[in-house]
């Protein structure tokens, strides 16, 4: 097998994980375990008051946003990386 | 969870954390100012932690979580540079998107940056002596930065909301077990990004990850 074939079958892994996940529940809405996390503590202690709140706290809409754009930063630098070394290997400086 | 720990406990996880990256911030300056191949790393390291956890993946559980990002850089840089990275990933999510939280920032430190990336270094030293092949040892690596971290915030928690043992079973059913697939997702990435990275760069994995003899050959 060449190592692309690898390659293909450990992303199709990763799709086949994450695709049985929403198939396998098809009623859940994904609940963060953060949330879930609350609601376990409001069960082992119901008398529990959070002390603290969030200074601030994005609507939904603007939640995705700020994802993106974290994951944005991320993939940037990522994607710049492999850009510059398939730039070299094609000038053959690599 | 912002709120969640009461301030004894809050308090107690930051002063844990604080030498991890007092340490972690002198391993970094020091980096940044001597060699440019691992300034590439490191930034590649970063770029990981930034990325991975801004994902929500769904689980087989019916929940969701972040995976965490932080087994390529426990694995190039150790505890103390993943420790300072998480900061930087969380003090965004706290204050941008009201994710994890000002008031657990300690405890969210620990359990991301240094109890998850510890035990995950030891099996990567552990399985480097024992030649475990790469993709296996990144694989392994990965799968366990990940869900160490929220063994240990389930943990954390019963700490907090005793008792301890029968919390501690509530904490890691919402935690742990989400957590085990996300794991295997983060680690097949990984793994694949590492093998190109060998083939790519060796330059910049040799340190770590020796050449291999077939490969010269």
């Amino acid at each position: 097998m060449r190592r692309s074939h690898y390659y293909l079958l450990g992303l199709l892994a990763v799709a086949v994980l994450l695709v049985s996940a929403v198939i396998l529940n098809p009623s859940s809405d994904f609940t963060g375990t953060d949330d879930s996390g609350s609601d376990v503590i409001n069960d082992v202690d119901p008398d529990y008051e959070p002390w603290f709140e969030s200074i601030w706290e994005p609507s939904g809409e603007l939640q995705t946003l700020l994802f993106t754009l974290q994951a944005a930063i991320g993939a940037l630098i990522i994607g710049y990386f492999i850009g510059t070394n398939r730039a070299h290997k094609e000038r053959g400086d690599g | 969870m912002e709120g969640f720990l009461s301030l004894e406990w809050a308090l107690f996880w930051t002063v844990v954390s604080a030498p991890f990256v007092v340490y972690g911030f002198y391993r970094v300056r020091r980096i940044i100012k001597e060699d440019p191949a691992q300034r590439t790393m490191l930034a590649l390291s970063g770029a990981f932690i930034f990325v991975m956890s801004s994902f929500k993946l769904p689980s087989v559980t019916g929940s969701s979580s972040h995976p965490t990002g932080t087994g390529f850089s426990t694995m190039f840089f150790g505890v103390g540079v993943t420790s300072v990275m998480s900061l930087i990933v969380l003090i965004f999510q706290a204050l941008l998107l009201a994710h994890g939280g000002l008031t657990t920032l300690g405890a969210n430190v620990f359990s991301m940056g240094i109890a998850g990336p510890f035990v995950a270094y030891a099996a990567f030293r552990a399985m480097t002596k024992v030649r475990v092949p790469t993709p296996a040892k990144v694989f392994i690596t990965v799968f366990l930065a990940d869900v160490f971290t929220y063994i240990t915030t389930a943990v954390q928690l019963a700490l907090a909301y005793g008792p301890f043992l029968s919390s501690l079973t509530s904490f890691l059913a919402v935690f742990a077990i989400t957590q085990i697939p996300l794991g295997i997702v983060e680690g097949i990435l990984f793994t694949i990004f590492v093998d190109y990275l060998e083939r790519a760069r060796p330059d910049l994995t040799e340190r770590i990850l020796p050449r291999r003899v077939a490969d010269e050959a």
